[in-house]
């Protein structure tokens, strides 16, 4: 089983790429997936990351297939086969 | 005798062009007091002197171009000015913003403020160079695109600096939705503003000025611009903006989360938009591009592959790369800029353009119109050719073009055939490229904004999702999440929508740009007061209540100018495709907007029962005149 991580906008500057495919395994969730991404890509974690509490600095978003992550289960969400994770830099508006 | 408040030069330059006479009025100390500059200026001064019902195209409008104190200061982001009129689009309250470099011009030149008013019988420009103020024949000028009048006043005048506001043949022609150009690039894009310079025969205003401004407590000012431009510099929040300009990134996102409006609003996916996302356009750039006192440099240049050379275009704001790709169908970045071009050259609103171009598709696709009726084109959506040849066929009012240049809501009128049900407006502005089923919120701004569909007057951004729970809370109480963050809920919306406006109204009247206090937010309201009260020295400003006040007064003026033509809560609505189609896929499906709920909540905390002002609430704000006139009027 396999995920795509789309990195967005600068980020894609400190992650030296903008698709990342990563093999999850049954039952993995967000959370476990971001740091298997830290192993490959440390400064990119950094860079969305609060270093104190480890959670997701404000503004910065993640999407899983277009949803952001909060309106289902957090960084706890599941992960299945083919989904596609997107991680944005500070963005909004019209 | 100098001014009492820092900030303020105290004065408006008025100007008659049908009696071909102008005089300096000093500016009311208790306009500057309770009103703030710009918007707030241009409200008071429109509601006074305008009498209800008059044409905006006849000589009885006036047009107001109206700085704030911060204009030509050192604040980062400041370098704006607002121009307003009644509007020859919607028929009520009309206001346009705009970058660039002549709002500091201005106030160099020795002014606050100016009011053209009457109509010259002959093309005109007027050229204010400090004290000297002449109305010029524009004879030879008119006819000419917005960059050539540019050119051609700096080369009269023989100097490269006079920074020049001018109309193209869009507003020459009287297109409803004709936008003023400033420094070939900056736009004071909607309401139709330049046919109200077009009906007045004035081409072009070129100023000149030698002055500066000066400050209240130049010391606490200095620290807080210097904070200010600390928080800019280094805030890595604003990164985006920086690196790729406000289209590609909110492409890239608004495109996931299905909030992309694409084909005149009938889906909100589009799903070639990432041609014009970060990635994509990347390898466009050229340079980037400020605006005066702007350390963000948002505006890019790219250069597309054409030929040997390439062209080298402004790169689209978001707002026009939605009205000229997605929302036409249309994935060809480069027809999107030169349409985008075109706009800029002519003198057109890209929001309006655009949107009645969406609209002329989707009548093609229901079989409304044929290619006979369309000149020969074929309108089928993503037809980028057509997009852009029918760019000039609206400044020139040519065929097909001269139905489009009436503006949607007119076009759909005078064609009939059920052809209204797709104009996408809201008192009768073309809409904005954002759509309420995707970001709930806002549906209850464009419904509710005084110039009809617009998202700048009150942008709510908390509710495009959860990154932005921390500021919600700040703003707003924990008690308000989960729903204010939720995209798809109504509840606490009016809460939000209601705090931006009055923040925006301020910002409006500083004057200060979106991108400061939008998104994501370098400044907020308390950073707002304490730099007006630094710069004018008037301490009340240094009190967010005062500047809360302040705001009120300014946005139930609008509403006041709106109800006294007849328009009030009849008004707040959304084409019915946005209230009742339920959008068919991507993440936003099935969602439809219900205003009803977001618009109870508001006109209660705006204390409008039935979106009219009480007349205490105006009394409260000092606005007994306007209650009178309303009572009068039998408005309220």
């Amino acid at each position: 089983m396999e995920v795509t991580i789309k990195i967005y906008g600068d980020l894609c500057k400190k992650a030296g790429t903008d698709t990342i495919r990563l093999p999850i395994d049954e039952n993995d969730t967000i959370d476990a997936l971001l740091i298997r991404l830290g192993k490959r890509h440390p400064v990119l974690l950094e860079a969305i990351l609060d270093p104190t509490t480890g959670e997701l600095k404000p503004y910065f978003n993640i999407l899983l297939n277009g949803h952001q992550i909060q309106r289902m289960g957090g960084i706890h969400t599941k992960l299945k086969h083919k989904d596609e994770l997107a991680i944005f830099p500070p963005v909004g508006g019209g | 005798m100098e001014y009492p408040f820092g900030g303020y030069i105290g004065q408006i330059l008025r100007v008659d062009l049908s009696r071909k006479k102008h005089h300096v009025e000093p500016l009311p100390k208790d306009l500057a007091r309770n009103y703030l500059g710009g918007l707030g200026f241009a409200a008071r001064i429109l509601f006074d002197e305008l009498k209800p019902k008059i044409d905006p195209l006849g000589p009885e409008n006036e047009l107001i171009v109206a700085t704030g104190p911060l204009t030509g200061t050192v604040w980062p982001t400041s370098g704006r000015f607002a121009v307003a009129a009644k509007s020859p689009l919607t028929g009520v309250w009309g206001e346009a913003h705009c970058g660039g470099f002549f709002g500091p011009m201005l106030k160099y030149a020795g002014y606050d403020a100016l009011i053209i008013q009457g109509r010259s019988e002959k093309p005109v420009y007027l050229w204010v160079d400090d004290d000297s103020v002449e109305i010029k024949p524009a004879k030879d000028i008119w006819g000419h695109n917005t960059a050539e009048t540019i050119n051609m006043v700096r080369e009269i005048h023989d100097d490269s600096q006079i920074e020049v506001l001018s109309i193209g043949k869009a507003g020459e022609n009287l297109v409803k939705f004709a936008c003023i150009i400033n420094n070939y690039y900056d736009v004071a894009g909607r309401t139709g503003l330049g046919a109200v310079m077009g009906a007045k025969n004035l081409k072009a205003i070129a100023v000149r000025g030698t002055h500066g401004v000066k400050v209240s407590n130049e010391e606490e000012f200095l620290r807080l611009a210097a904070e200010a431009y600390d928080c800019v510099f280094k805030e890595e929040r604003l990164d985006g903006l920086k690196y790729y300009g406000t289209s590609p990134p909110l492409i890239d996102m608004k495109r996931l989360v299905g909030d992309l409006p694409t084909k005149n609003h009938q889906t909100l996916i589009f799903k070639e938009a990432e041609k014009f996302g970060c990635k994509a356009v990347e390898k466009y750039f050229v340079k980037s591009r400020a605006c005066f006192a702007c350390p963000i440099r948002c505006k890019k240049i790219h250069k597309i592959p054409s030929g040997k050379e390439g062209l080298i275009m402004k790169a689209s704001e978001y707002e026009s790369t939605c009205a000229f790709g997605p929302n036409c169908g249309s994935d060809d970045y480069r027809a999107i800029l030169e349409a985008n071009t075109l706009c800029d050259l002519f003198g057109m609103d890209t929001m309006s353009a655009g949107t009645v171009v969406a609209w002329l598709m989707e009548c093609y696709e229901k079989g409304i119109v044929t290619k006979k009726d369309c000149d020969g084109l074929e309108m089928n959506w993503g037809n980028s050719g057509a997009i852009v040849t029918l760019m000039e066929k609206i400044a020139n009012r040519e065929g097909i073009g001269n139905l489009l240049a009436e503006g949607v809501y007119r076009a759909a009128q005078k064609l009939g055939r059920g052809s209204m049900k797709y104009a996408m407006h809201v008192k009768k502005m073309e809409m904005d490229l954002n759509d309420g089923r995707g970001h709930r919120s806002m549906g209850l701004t464009q419904a509710t904004s005084p110039r009809g569909s617009c998202h700048m007057r009150s942008l709510v951004v908390v509710d495009q999702g959860f990154a932005f729970k921390k500021v919600a809370t700040e703003r707003y109480g924990e008690d308000k999440l989960p729903e204010i963050c939720d995209p798809y809920a109504e509840k606490h919306k009016a809460l939000a929508v209601k705090d931006c406006e009055d923040v925006y109204a301020i910002r409006d009247s500083l004057t200060m740009c979106w991108y400061a206090c939008g998104w994501p937010p370098a400044f907020w309201i308390d950073d707002f007061a304490a730099a007006a009260a630094a710069t004018t020295g008037i301490k009340e400003f240094g009190d967010v209540k005062e500047m809360y006040l302040i705001a009120a007064r300014i946005c139930n003026l609008r509403r006041a100018f709106n109800l006294r033509e007849g328009l009030g809560a009849n008004g707040d609505t959304l084409p019915e495709r946005i209230l009742k189609e339920p959008i068919p896929d991507g993440p936003s499906k099935g969602q439809v907007v219900n205003l009803k709920v977001m618009l109870r909540d508001y006109y209660e905390l705006r204390k409008w029962p039935n979106g009219k002002p009480r007349r205490k609430t105006l009394v409260d704000l000092g606005l007994e005149d306007v209650a009178e006139e309303l009572e009068r009027l039998g408005r309220i």
